[in-house]
């Protein structure tokens, strides 16, 4: 993870239009490389690398 | 009192009960312990003694809608009812959200005779944990009101424990049904995603989410799938195809069964040490009903799960995203927390979770030509102390998000106890839409074995009166 947490999480905050506390922007900050590793993970399985995901859309209603 | 909905049905139809007379027990039981374990956010008695009224003349008119006919029930309150306004346990909701009326499981329970007593408590949205600054109750365990029950459909799942119904509706996006199953000692079915339509209930994770019965025995919950299960099209997700007989297969045998256990015993820091001993106590009771019983290890653990965990973040925050904007202070902190890890979740990254649960599918499947059924515990532990409870606490402590990405059905039976008194639940897993297999495998164990009849102390003190 090249980003750091304790700039990238605010950021993403205000871009998303969101107002927690100082207390819960540091947990989110202390719990950010978890997330980011947990979704590295996802990465890491190779045969994910051509595989298409079901994702609901019908042309018709 | 009756504890399971087949020996209320049983007893009405020999007469030895009436269907007002199961609705006033389960009631009494409300008015003397509700206060202290917050199974219930609203209460229908006049609506419920009217239909079970309703329901005794039928029977007495020889007309019988099947075994939930005059059966109590409860109904998580992120489901909408008739009798009036779903909260989903949070001040953010529109009130107006439901006034459609009832949802279609609602309406499948009704059509079946069931008696609707109320809307049962919730994490906020489905998500989160209790929070003691909002003006909803605290659910409690009913083995130990010190405890969690479990959520999100933590009423529901102190309600059966408690006795203040027979069964209920809860819903599940990464293991909210059965979480308070394996908590509460009750017996709690996640079936195949699809299988039951979620029309009419607040979405927490749209490709996650499923509605499912709990009650105390694998075969009450095989009664109440018997009526959930259908497609409806209004719920995009549903899927059209047959119904099986999930009654008629319950014989109590598992001969030519081949299950294989993983005991994840790896995968929680909260594992408590007695959990391995206990999951094999049940496994041999598997093994003595004729099945054949052989370790595995589920592909991709660890990723799946946090497939779920990504995915159900990201979706739950498209949904909640105006109003976290202008509403921050009015959701409950744990749930505000839990939904806004979404914003930090890149679309990209969205996509390769739905990739990764394709990858998972897969594997599982061919994991599947060599077994029949999957074992695992629900839980690394029992419930969790409340005044120290925490998401992450309760994330780390449950072996069920996993089935959430992949979509099997997934089923918690009691399967004993904590050296601290709390129960523990065995989660049994069958290949997509085939819930007969796995609840005819939950009953042949509970032929074998009491633990989902065993109840807290106040149960006992209702049954001795």
């Amino acid at each position: 993870m090249d980003a750091d947490p304790a700039v990238l999480v605010p950021a993403l905050l205000q871009a998303a239009g969101l107002t927690p506390s100082q207390e819960e922007v540091a947990t989110m900050i202390a719990d950010y490389p978890g997330r980011a590793a947990a979704i590295e993970s996802l990465y890491a399985v190779r045969e994910a690398r051509y595989e298409e995901p079901d994702l609901v859309f019908r042309a018709l209603l | 009192m009756y504890l399971t909905i087949t020996d209320a049905a049983a007893a009405l139809r020999a007469g030895q009960t009436t269907s007002v007379e199961l609705t006033q027990a389960a009631f009494a039981v409300a008015d003397a312990h509700d206060a202290e374990l917050g199974v219930y956010l609203s209460r229908f008695d006049e609506t419920a003694l009217a239909a079970a009224a309703t329901a005794d003349a039928e029977l007495a008119a020889g007309i019988d809608k099947g075994p939930l006919h005059g059966i109590p029930l409860g109904v998580k309150d992120i489901i909408a009812t008739d009798e009036g306004e779903t909260t989903a346990q949070s001040l953010i909701l529109d009130r107006a959200w439901g006034a459609q009326g009832d949802a279609p499981v609602v309406a499948r329970l009704r059509g079946a005779g069931a008696v609707i007593t109320g809307k049962t408590s919730t994490m906020e949205y489905a998500i989160g944990i209790p929070d003691p600054e909002k003006p909803f109750p605290i659910p409690r365990n009913p083995w130990n009101p010190e405890h969690y029950p479990g959520g999100s459909s933590s009423g529901t799942g102190g309600g059966v424990a408690a006795g203040m119904f027979l069964g209920g509706l809860g819903t599940d996006t990464g293991g909210s049904i059965r979480f308070p199953a394996t908590n509460c000692g009750v017996t709690g079915l996640k079936q195949t995603f699809g299988r039951v339509p979620k029309y009419g209930c607040v979405p927490l994770g749209y490709s996650y989410d499923h509605i499912g019965p709990l009650a105390r025995s694998a075969a009450d919950c095989a009664a109440m799938l018997a009526v959930l299960a259908g497609h409806d099209p209004r719920d995009a997700t549903s899927v059209d195809r047959p119904v099986d007989d999930y009654t008629g297969g319950l014989t109590g045998s598992l001969a030519g069964i081949r299950i294989g256990v993983d005991p994840l015993l790896g995968h929680s820091a909260l594992t408590v040490p007695e959990l391995a001993a206990v999951l094999d106590g049940a496994t041999a009771e598997l093994r003595a009903a004729g099945a054949t019983v052989t370790p595995i290890e589920l592909p991709l653990y660890a990723e799946l799960t946090a497939a779920t965990m990504v995915g159900m973040a990201a979706e739950a925050y498209a949904y909640h995203r105006p109003d976290l904007r202008t509403r921050w202070d009015d959701y409950g902190a744990g749930t505000r927390m839990a939904v806004s890890a979404g914003a930090l979740i890149p679309a990209g990254d969205y996509v390769q979770a739905q990739r990764v649960r394709r990858v998972g599918q897969r594997k599982v499947a061919e994991l599947f030509t060599e077994v029949d059924l999957i074992v695992t515990p629900t839980s690394a532990c029992g419930g969790l102390k409340l005044e120290k409870l925490s998401f992450d606490d309760i994330i780390d402590s449950l072996h069920t998000q996993y089935w959430n990405a992949l979509g099997n059905p997934a089923m918690s039976v009691p399967m004993g106890f904590t050296t601290d008194g709390l129960p523990l639940g065995m989660q049994i897993i069958g290949r997509p839409f085939d819930e007969a297999s796995v609840l005819a495998a939950g009953h042949a164990y509970q032929q074998r074995t009491s633990w989902h009849l065993r109840v807290p102390d106040l149960v006992a003190q209702a049954l001795a009166a």
